[in-house]
């Protein structure tokens, strides 16, 4: 089944960034890895259209505005506001629809919050914000953050050495975090969380010494991670489900095409999870219905692609009924919760492992696991995969996709994974550091945003471009 | 269950000026010079006793449950913080955990509320008493801006 992700007309959000990046990536100016993997880059969109507002002025910083948070005051939706060179120790919060905040260079315009100031920038309700081209560090909560909005886009942002995230959308709609960065972080890189469906791409995202390279709590609904990197981390690409959040369960998140790898980091500042799912690349933690496809993973203590349980220990509300699980964000916040007696055991239901390519996964490379379900009853399938280990053994043999799985496939307790071992696991592994004096590699110098200075300023459009993910191949390595 | 009411309520301009909080819109007569012969009006903020009922709002990441809610006046409204995240609970007009800690120490009215992320780390909980009248505007500053993000609305009758 072809699986293009066919779009409306309306979309203009990647259209200087796509005709100013020109499909140059390769031609990157850092010494740092390319977020790109040539040989598996998606092909170029196709052109898009823009229903955003035209662009209404050009703001300065500081040549009209002395800081960014006066420009942004000043601004009024279609604007496009330009930083030049320096560093700026501000807190920027916007809360005008349909601004573009632009640096002129990614590695000379920097935010610094100095370990005091909260936020880089803070983007609250306001839709269709755009912020492009610059680097955000020593936030004590995000570098970059869009709440409450519909719309948003993030293109060649360095988020270094922020206190929560690196970038963080929380229960946001429509947006594109693409060709941007994040390390640092105790809690992830970037974040994609409560939203469904989301509408949402992270693309060209390279994330490093993180406690988990993304997390997306009870997000997903076209939620898509392609042609990314995520390695060093603590653990990888970690989807999870709780009702700590709302819009529960993590669901229908697409994940293609990315490297994972060398997801041990022992060194990273870590909150208690990322500690918990350490050694593993791309674990769902009690997520459902997810695309796990054409990833190359290799190197982890634990496992390379696992699909095991979240369990949470003080519960707000009960699990949902599969047949609640297509209920939109908006409609779930609705209802009112269930209190449940004791823990929750959320299980990672429904999700399609194939082709990707793995190795050197020490506990094993593709693995499924529960804490008192059985397997067979979960609906999750592999198949395709270039892998060697299993847990439980044979694991393509007992679940391939695209038939009903039976407890008479086979073994299932022959080698399983015996996930409540992570428990003690945890007690015992490196604890986190601070991240405001962890070890960082040397902070990389980025590629920029092509033709900064004269690209028109284009509003983020809610509507996803369009990208082919059937085109998309399992990358190569590049360490 | 009958809810007592003050007979003659007026609302203290002083009080409501001073307290700067997110003063609740109950309707209120200010203070007004007396005419010739006529006494002096004094104002005080009319409150209802409680009821003796109880309601929990759970605060999650990053949202309140429910995030819009009625009670009646003497209702005790107790805020659980049942996320993983440090959180505050801040009237619309106060801005972060210093201008809450400012208000409070200034203002001992019922009106005056909310409590800072210091004290609202995960497994906290704060209870207010809610026994004046209107509707109560409040939000999260990490999480959210007054209206939007996480924030959330109680509206006392």
């Amino acid at each position: 089944m072809k699986r293009s992700l066919g779009i409306l007309a309306g979309v203009v959000l990647l259209a200087v960034g796509l005709v100013s990046c020109g499909g140059d990536d390769s031609a990157t100016t850092t010494a740092a890895p390319s977020t790109d993997v040539a040989a598996s880059e998606a092909p170029a969109t196709d052109a898009p259209v823009t229903d955003a507002p035209a662009v209404e002025g050009v703001l300065n910083v500081p040549a009209d505005y002395a800081t960014i948070q006066e420009a942004v005051d000043a601004a009024v939706e279609g604007d496009l506001i330009l930083i030049a060179a320096g560093t700026y120790n501000e807190a920027v919060q916007v809360t005008t629809n349909n601004i573009i905040i632009r640096g002129l260079d990614r590695n000379t315009v920097i935010l610094d919050g100095n370990f005091e100031l909260d936020n880089g920038i803070r983007v609250v309700g306001a839709n269709g914000v755009a912020l492009e081209n610059m680097t955000a560090m020593n936030y004590t909560k995000n570098g970059f953050f869009w709440t409450g909005v519909t719309g948003y886009r993030g293109d060649y942002l360095t988020a270094w050495r922020n206190g929560d995230y690196g970038v963080y959308v929380f229960d946001s709609v429509g947006g594109v975090i693409d060709h941007s960065y994040g390390a640092g972080s105790p809690d992830a890189g970037v974040y994609v969380g409560e939203c469904y469906p989301c509408d949402s791409l992270i693309n060209h995202f390279v994330s490093e010494h993180n406690g988990l390279g993304y997390s997306g709590t009870n997000s997903g609904g076209n939620m898509i991670i392609v042609n990314s990197i995520f390695r060093r981390n603590r653990a990888g690409v970690v989807p999870n489900s709780g009702s700590y959040e709302l819009c529960y369960p993590e669901r229908k998140t697409t994940i293609i095409g990315n490297l994972v790898y060398d997801n041990n980091q022992p060194d990273t500042p870590a909150i208690d999870v990322a500690i918990l799912a350490m050694g593993n690349g791309i674990l769902s933690a009690g997520g459902v219905q997810n695309i796990i496809e054409r990833n190359r993973v290799w190197n982890h203590n634990k496992t390379g692609i696992g699909l095991v349980p979240f369990l949470e220990e003080d519960p707000n509300d009960s699990l949902p009924a599969k047949t609640a699980w297509d209920t939109t964000c908006a409609d779930s916040k609705k209802l009112m919760p269930v209190q449940p007696d004791g823990a929750l055991l959320w299980d990672s239901q429904d999700t399609t492992v194939r082709n990707n390519v793995l190795e050197d996964n020490r506990r094993a490379d593709i693995a499924v696991g529960s804490a008192g379900t059985d397997l067979w009853t979960l609906g999750n399938c592999f198949e395709g995969n270039t892998f060697t280990t299993s847990a439980p053994l044979d694991l393509e043999k007992l679940a391939p996709c695209g038939s009903p799985l039976s407890k008479d496939a086979g073994d299932w307790t022959a080698g399983d994974l015996n996930v409540i071992t992570w428990l003690a696991d945890q007690a015992t592994a490196p604890p986190s550091v601070d991240w405001k004096t962890a070890t960082l590699p040397d902070m990389p110098v980025l590629e920029s945003m092509p033709n900064a200075a004269t690209a028109p300023g284009v509003p983020a459009s809610a509507t996803l471009p369009v990208i082919d993910l059937d085109a998309i191949t399992v990358p190569d390595k590049i360490d | 269950m009958k809810i007592s009411r003050v007979s003659s309520i007026v609302v203290s301009a002083v009080l409501l000026v001073s307290c700067g909080a997110d003063a609740p819109d109950a309707a209120s007569s200010g203070a007004k010079p007396p005419s010739e012969g006529e006494a002096a009006v004094t104002t005080t903020i009319a409150t209802v006793p409680p009821n003796g009922e109880s309601i929990t709002i759970q605060v999650l990441d990053n949202s309140y449950r429910p995030s819009e809610y009625e009670i009646k006046a003497g209702t005790e409204v107790v805020f659980e913080n049942r996320g993983r995240n440090d959180h505050n609970i801040l009237p619309d007009t106060i801005t972060d955990d210093a201008g809450l800690t400012t208000l409070l120490a200034s203002d001992m009215s019922p009106t005056a509320w909310g409590i800072a992320s210091t004290a609202f780390t995960p497994g906290d909980s704060y209870k207010h008493l809610f026994n004046v009248p209107g509707v109560y505007k409040f939000y999260c500053s990490i999480h959210g801006a007054p209206g939007a993000g996480m924030y959330g609305t109680l509206t006392v009758s």
